[in-house]
C-alpha cells in the first residue's frame, strides 16, 4: 500500500520535500523584497536601480523555481544548481560589488539555495552551496568602503550558519528518506505475505474439497464397476456438486432460495430412484411457506414420474415471476388415463393438489397412455 | 437419404473429442477437429464445414474467438455451441456472437446428430437449458428500459420457449399449440435474432445481476 507513489514514480517523501523547498524559496524571495523596500525607503546611500533589479531578479527566480519545480526532476540538475547559486550570490554581493552599497538586504534568500542544494544533491550539494555563498559573503567585504569590523563579524556568522545548516539539513533529509523507505519496504513485505497466505489458504481449501468430494466419489465408482446404473448416478451427483462448488453457489440443500431448493429436491430424487432429472430454472426468490409447499409438491411429482413412467429421464422446469411460481414436471413415459386412475395414483395426485390448495395454489396433470405425463404446479406469490 | 452433414469439432478435451467422434462419426462426416482457437480458425477456413461443434470454454478466448475469427471469411459456416458449463452469461455470450444453438454435453448421440442436422438446415437449436437462460435474460430487462420490440419477447415466443424449457420437442410443441413445426422454428429463430440484436447494455445488466446472486 504505497499511498506515496505518484504516476511519475516519485516517492511521496520526495514530493513532500520538494514542496518544502519551493515554500522556502517563496518565503525567502518575499523576505528579500520586503528588506529591499525598506532599504529603498530609508537608506540614502542605496542605489535604487541596483536594489530594484536585485528584488526583481530574486522574485523572478523564485517564480522560475516554482514553475520548474512542478516536475519532479526539474530542479535536480547541476547546471540549475549552479544558476541558483549564482543568483543567491548576487543577492549577497551584487549591490556591493556593482554600486558599492554598504547595506545588505538578502535576508533568508541565500539560505533557500542551501535548502534546495541539499534536497537536490544531498550533503555534497549542501556543502558546495555553503561554500559558494561563503565565498560571496567574504568576497563582498573587499568592496565595502571604510570600517569593516561590523560587516566582518556578520559575515563570519553567516558563513558558519551556511555550513552548519547544510550539514543539519542533509542529516534531516537523510533520516526522513530512510524512514520512508523502511516503512514502504515493511508495507510491501506485509502485503506480499498476506497475498501468499491467502493463496495457500485457497490451495488448502481446494485440496480439502477435492479430497472430500471428487476423490471419494472416484473411489466409490471403482468399487461399483459392476453396477453401471449406480456408477452413472454417482457421476451425475458428483458433477452436480462440483459444478455448484465451482460457480461459487451454496451447496444445494442449504435452502434459502427457491431455485436451489428445486435443484436439491431433483438431486435427491435422482439419487434415491436412479433417474436423470434435468432441471431448468428461470428467476429465483427466497424460500417462503408457499414456495416450500411448491417444492414439496414438485418433489412428489418427481417421485411419481420416477416410479411409474418407466423412463429414466424427467424434466423439471421452474419459473418464478413477481406474481406466481410455477413448476412443470414432465416425463416421456408410459402415461396414463387421468379419468381411470387407480386409487394409489389418485392419492398421490391429491397429496400434490391438496398441499398446494392450502397455500392458494393449484396443480394440473396432463397425461394420456403412451404420451408421457406432465404435472403443472403453481402457487401465487405474496408481495414481499 | 440426405448427404452426411460436414462437421468440424472444436474442444480442448481430447477424450471428449474422441468420445463424440466414436458416437456420431457413422452419421455425420467429421472433416476435422481442433483443440484451440488458432488451429480451429485455420482448420475451419481450410475445410469449410457446414456445422462447427464448438466448446464454449477454450483456452485463449473461448468459443467466441473462433466465431469472430471465422464469421467474416466464411459466413456460410454455422456454429452449434456445446458445453459442460452451466454459466448462463457464457452461453448467452456465444449465442450473441453468432452460434445457432446451444446443447449440453450430456445430450445423447441421437439428439446431438439431430441438433447438428437442424443447425445445418438453418434452424436454431435450443436445449431446455438455453431456453431457460434466454427466458431469464429477457425477463430481467426492465419494461421501462425497453427501447424497441427487439428487447422483448412476444407472448407466443415466450410460450414456445417455455415449452422448450419444459423438455418438449419442436414437433410436440407444434401439436400442443396447433401450429406447424416450421412455425415453431420460425419463433425460435426470431428469439435467436432478438438475442443477437438486443442492446448489449440491457443484457450486460442482466449478466451483472446474475454475478451478484
Amino acid at each position: 500500500m504505497t499511498d506515496s507513489a505518484d504516476p511519475s514514480g516519485e516517492p511521496g517523501i520526495e514530493r513532500a520535500l520538494r514542496r518544502v523547498v519551493l515554500g522556502f524559496r517563496v518565503v525567502g524571495a518575499t523576505w528579500l523584497a520586503l528588506l529591499g523596500a525598506v532599504v529603498l525607503a530609508t537608506t540614502e546611500s542605496a542605489d535604487p536601480a541596483v536594489t530594484l533589479a536585485t528584488v526583481v531578479l530574486a522574485a523572478g527566480w523564485a517564480a522560475a523555481t516554482v514553475a520548474r519545480g512542478a516536475q519532479p526532476g526539474g530542479l535536480r540538475s547541476w547546471w540549475w544548481l549552479a544558476a541558483d547559486l549564482a543568483v543567491a550570490s548576487w543577492t549577497i554581493a551584487g549591490p556591493t560589488v556593482v554600486a558599492g552599497q554598504r547595506t545588505t538586504f538578502f535576508g533568508g534568500f541565500p539560505f533557500t539555495a542551501v535548502v534546495l542544494a541539499v534536497w537536490a544533491r544531498g550533503l555534497t550539494g549542501g556543502l558546495i552551496a555553503a561554500g559558494a555563498l561563503s565565498a560571496a559573503t567574504l568576497g563582498r567585504l573587499g568592496f565595502v568602503d571604510g570600517d569593516a569590523t561590523v560587516p566582518v563579524s556578520q559575515a563570519v556568522e553567516n558563513v558558519v550558519f551556511y555550513v552548519v545548516a547544510a550539514a543539519v539539513l542533509a542529516w534531516t533529509a537523510d533520516v526522513l528518506r530512510r524512514n520512508d523507505r523502511l516503512r514502504r519496504e515493511a508495507e510491501s513485505a506485509l502485503a506480499q505475505e498476506r497475498a501468499e497466505r491467502i493463496r495457500s489458504q485457497e490451495r488448502a481449501e481446494t485440496a480439502a474439497h477435492l479430497h472430500d468430494s471428487v476423490l471419494q466419489t472416484l473411489a466409490l465408482i471403482q468399487r461399483r464397476t459392476g453396477d453401471p446404473a449406480e456408477v452413472t448416478v454417482l457421476a451425475r451427483r458428483q458433477e452436480r456438486e462440483l459444478r455448484t462448488w465451482l460457480t461459487g453457489g451454496a451447496p444445494a440443500g442449504d435452502g434459502g432460495s427457491f431455485a436451489a431448493a428445486v435443484a436439491s429436491a431433483a438431486e435427491e430424487v435422482e439419487r434415491l430412484h436412479g433417474v436423470r432429472v434435468e432441471v431448468v430454472t428461470v428467476g429465483d426468490a427466497p424460500l417462503d411457506e408457499g414456495l416450500a409447499a411448491l417444492v414439496a409438491a414438485a418433489r412428489e411429482a418427481l417421485v411419481n414420474a420416477a416410479r411409474h413412467s418407466r423412463v429414466d429421464r424427467v424434466a423439471v422446469y421452474a419459473e418464478t415471476s413477481e406474481d406466481a411460481a410455477t413448476v412443470f414436471v414432465r416425463d416421456r413415459g408410459v402415461g396414463f388415463d387421468p379419468v381411470a386412475v387407480d386409487g394409489d395414483r389418485r392419492g398421490i395426485a391429491e397429496s400434490i393438489t391438496g398441499r398446494l390448495r392450502r397455500r392458494g395454489g393449484h396443480a394440473r396433470v396432463t397425461s394420456a397412455p403412451g404420451a408421457g405425463t406432465e404435472v403443472e404446479m403453481t402457487v401465487a406469490r405474496r408481495a414481499p | 437419404m440426405r448427404a452426411r452433414t460436414k462437421v468440424f469439432l472444436v474442444d480442448d478435451h481430447t477424450l471428449f473429442r474422441a468420445g463424440i467422434r466414436s458416437e456420431i462419426a457413422d452419421r455425420v462426416w467429421i472433416c476435422g477437429e481442433a483443440a484451440d482457437v488458432a488451429s480451429a480458425v485455420e482448420g475451419i477456413r481450410a475445410s469449410r464445414p457446414e456445422v462447427v461443434l464448438l466448446d464454449v470454454h477454450l483456452p485463449d478466448g473461448g468459443g467466441r474467438a473462433v466465431i469472430d475469427g471465422v464469421r467474416d471469411a466464411e459466413p456460410g459456416v454455422r456454429f452449434l455451441a456445446l458445453s459442460a458449463s452451466d454459466a448462463a452469461e457464457d452461453v448467452i455470450d456465444i449465442i450473441r456472437a453468432g452460434a445457432r444453438g446451444y446443447v449440453t454435453k450430456t445430450l445423447s448421440a441421437d439428439e446431438l446428430v439431430d441438433a447438428v442436422r437442424r443447425v445445418a438446415d438453418g434452424d436454431a437449436v435450443f436445449s431446455p437449458k438455453l431456453a431457460g437462460f434466454v427466458l431469464d435474460a429477457f425477463a430481467a430487462i426492465p419494461v421501462v428500459q425497453v427501447d424497441s420490440e427487439l428487447a422483448q419477447l412476444t407472448a407466443r415466443e415466450r410460450e414456445v420457449l417455455q415449452h422448450v424449457a419444459r423438455g418438449y420437442t419442436y414437433r410436440e410443441i407444434s401439436e400442443r399449440l396447433f401450429i406447424s413445426t416450421k412455425t415453431v422454428e420460425t419463433h425460435v429463430s426470431a428469439v435467436l435474432r432478438k438475442l443477437q440484436l438486443t442492446n448489449r447494455h440491457q443484457l450486460s445488466r442482466w449478466a451483472a445481476e446474475r454475478n451478484i446472486t
